[in-house]
């Protein structure tokens, strides 16, 4: 067969249906044709009539999908039929049609993007920006120079008078002095939330320049105290809990300026940290990742491969630990998370991701058995050594709880009252709040 | 396919590892493949994950000239890469002097379109644990035996679950649990075991037809 075929079809005859699996492609030549679909929200019927000339069928045919709609004809009609073969033949010889083909598609696939977009919400959508800003920094951060460079120079063309400019400026200088990645560096959306904060005062002013490799620099870093310990058996018996202000030290970390009344003008320092090594002896520390309520580790499958030894490895042992959470198996869990940590001193870079939600998981793990000594042990360490990690709120609010158990109503409002003062505002925040206005009564 | 004549007006090359646009970039540019390999990467949890490495006569690049959105990856060159380089303006002249290129096009719209509709289809279910099983379903649509599978292997993690899913990890995390403790599926650092599609199915049709459980 060199060509389209001539078919007919009679009044109310349907071509195909919504669903079937079909190749051909049609071409109205006489008659009413009539396309009924879906609306995009499912909510409602889509009538569309077929012009005379008009291709129908095209996008399943081509893509070897199921149809979309169903095409009833409304009057006795004539129909070119092609195959897949024969319209391909068809589209060498006459450019012009399909590029009329691609520009209904391409609005076709803007109106679903459109509607994915909507349905998507605020929530998931991403600032651009600031994630064009975080790829050039991540690039940076694991040593793609060339990367980072074109990510930072991207940024700026794109984006010279942004509120991060000033950030991907220096970044970019510090890459071109051949200075590492600054690992104390802010966070972008720390910074972003700083830039926010600083209220009405900021208005008219000179772009902020919040950022400051110095500022990172070790004579900057607060000493912190780890909370020592006790040995205690059981919730009757708990060791004396240190004072709050033993508790990692969170006094520094700068107060939030109140957008209502116009805040403070001046842009809050880091928050404190725990002793640093020198910066030149780390030149590419792997950033933590970013960590939301439950545990998501993301890993390449390449971490998954298992030791020599053929015991399990940590990524693995983190899931099984998961795993067993879910099913309440508290002990397993805490076995698993134990194995873990036990490694800490021979793991990958990849790893330390992990260790990080380890330690969390296992005091999380702990608090919900009920072993409230081992829960503040771990949360207490969390805290002191992953002052910056974005689960410390729910660590330090789970610490408030602890407190709250033992009738300590100062400790636990202050802890509470420590959330509540860091950035960024999020539902942690919300929720300190709210245990505070309990404790309250 | 014979592009040799444009090289001269619309030729780019790009060194091994350069790179030749990034995620979150705008853009307005697309390219084709003549010599060499493109990986196209993306950042997902503080990792570059690759996801597709193309060839000699790959589009790449292409939804810019539709979405004028930023660029949803990185694509770096793997080796010596020369690429026919294309934009709103040469566009048409390319499409029209190049029918097999317009062609290509078409076929590759019509998929995204497909994929897209797929998409809001689980965006359109009112609930995570539907819109978790349609995920798999969808996901387990593209195996020749899709209909018949009961049982399945999804290199996936959450948090591209939640990506389907258009929620946060921590809002498809407790489905995820939940299942796991009924034993429906196992999940790994790098992949789902999903043991009952059926279920996912009669889940989803149920909730599509607006019943509840």
């Amino acid at each position: 067969m060199n060509g389209p075929v001539l078919r007919t079809y009679k009044a109310g005859s349907i071509i195909y249906f919504i669903e079937d699996k079909g190749t051909d492609i049609f071409v109205l030549q006489k008659g009413r044709i009539v396309l009924i679909s879906e609306s995009l929200d499912n909510h409602s019927e889509v009538r569309e009539e077929v012009s005379k000339g008009e291709f129908f069928g095209v996008k399943s045919a081509l893509g070897l999908y199921p149809r979309e709609e169903t095409s009833q004809v409304l009057t006795d009609s004539t129909v070119l039929v092609f195959n897949p073969a024969i319209f391909q033949t068809f589209c060498m010889k006459n450019s012009r049609i399909v590029l009329q083909m691609l520009k209904v598609f391409s609005g076709e696939l803007r109106k679903v993007h459109r509607k994915v977009r909507e349905l998507l919400g605020g929530a998931i959508e991403h600032d651009n920006t600031v994630d064009l800003l975080k790829t050039a920094e991540y690039f940076y951060k694991k040593n793609e120079i060339e990367h980072a460079k074109y990510a930072f120079a991207g940024y700026l063309e794109a984006y010279k008078d942004s509120q991060l400019a000033g950030r991907a400026q220096k970044m970019l200088s510090l890459i071109e002095s051949g200075h590492p990645f600054p690992i104390d560096a802010q966070e972008v959306d720390q910074e972003l939330e700083s830039i926010n904060n600083q209220g009405a005062d900021l208005v008219g002013a000179a772009a902020p320049d919040s950022f400051n490799p110095s500022d990172f620099s070790v004579d900057n870093v607060i000493d912190m105290d780890v909370p020592d310990l006790g040995e205690a058996d059981g919730m009757s018996e708990l060791p004396d809990i240190p004072d709050l202000d033993a508790i990692p030290d969170l006094e520094s970390i700068p107060d939030i300026p109140d957008s209502n009344n116009g805040g403070s003008a001046s842009i809050p320092d880091m928050p404190d940290m725990p002793d640093m090594p020198d910066l030149n002896d780390i030149p590419n520390m792997p950033d933590l990742p970013d960590l939301p309520d439950l545990p998501d580790v993301s890993l390449d499958a390449g971490t998954n491969v298992a030791t020599a030894s053929g015991e399990q490895t940590i990524s693995e042992l983190y899931y099984a630990g998961l795993n067993d959470f879910s099913q309440e198996s508290w002990d397993a869990a805490i076995s698993k998370y134990q194995i873990i940590l036990s490694r800490e001193t021979v793991a990958t870079e990849t790893d330390i991701p992990i260790l990080e939600k380890t330690l969390y998981e296992k005091g999380r793990t702990h608090h919900r058995k009920g072993d409230t000594v081992e829960a503040f042990e771990c949360f207490s360490k969390f805290v002191k050594k992953y002052p910056r990690s974005q689960t410390i709120k729910k660590a330090m609010i789970s610490i408030g709880e602890i407190y709250e158990k033992k009738n300590d109503k100062n400790r636990a409002m202050g802890i509470y009252t420590k959330v509540t003062q860091m950035p960024p505002k999020d539902k942690e925040s919300a929720l300190a709040k709210q245990r505070i206005e309990k404790l309250r009564g | 396919m014979q592009l040799d004549g444009l090289s001269n007006k619309f030729g780019k090359t790009f060194d091994p590892g350069k790179i030749i646009f990034c995620e979150f970039e705008p853009g307005g540019d697309f390219y084709l493949i003549q010599t060499g390999k493109v990986k196209i990467t993306k950042i997902v949890k503080d990792t570059e994950k690759t996801m597709d490495i193309l060839g000699p006569g790959d589009i790449f690049g292409e939804m810019a000239i539709l979405e004028e959105a930023p660029r949803s990856a990185s694509a770096t060159a793997v080796d010596s890469v020369s690429t026919l380089h294309f934009n709103r303006d040469n566009f048409v002249t390319l499409m029209t002097s190049q029918p097999q290129l317009a062609f290509k096009l078409l076929t590759i719209f019509t998929k995204r379109i497909y994929d897209a509709r797929r998409r809001l289809v689980i965006l359109l279910l009112d609930d995570v644990q539907a819109k978790v099983c349609d995920v798999f379903l969808m996901l387990s649509e593209k195996e020749p035996n899709a209909k018949e599978l009961n049982e399945i292997v999804l290199n996936i993690t959450v948090d591209d679950v939640g990506h389907w899913c258009g929620e946060t990890p921590d809002k498809v995390q407790p489905v995820l649990s939940h299942w796991i403790k009924l034993g429906k599926i196992e999940l790994y650092a790098d992949r789902i075991h999903v043991f009952h599609l059926n279920d996912c199915r009669r889940i989803v049709s149920m909730r599509r037809k607006g019943l509840h459980e």
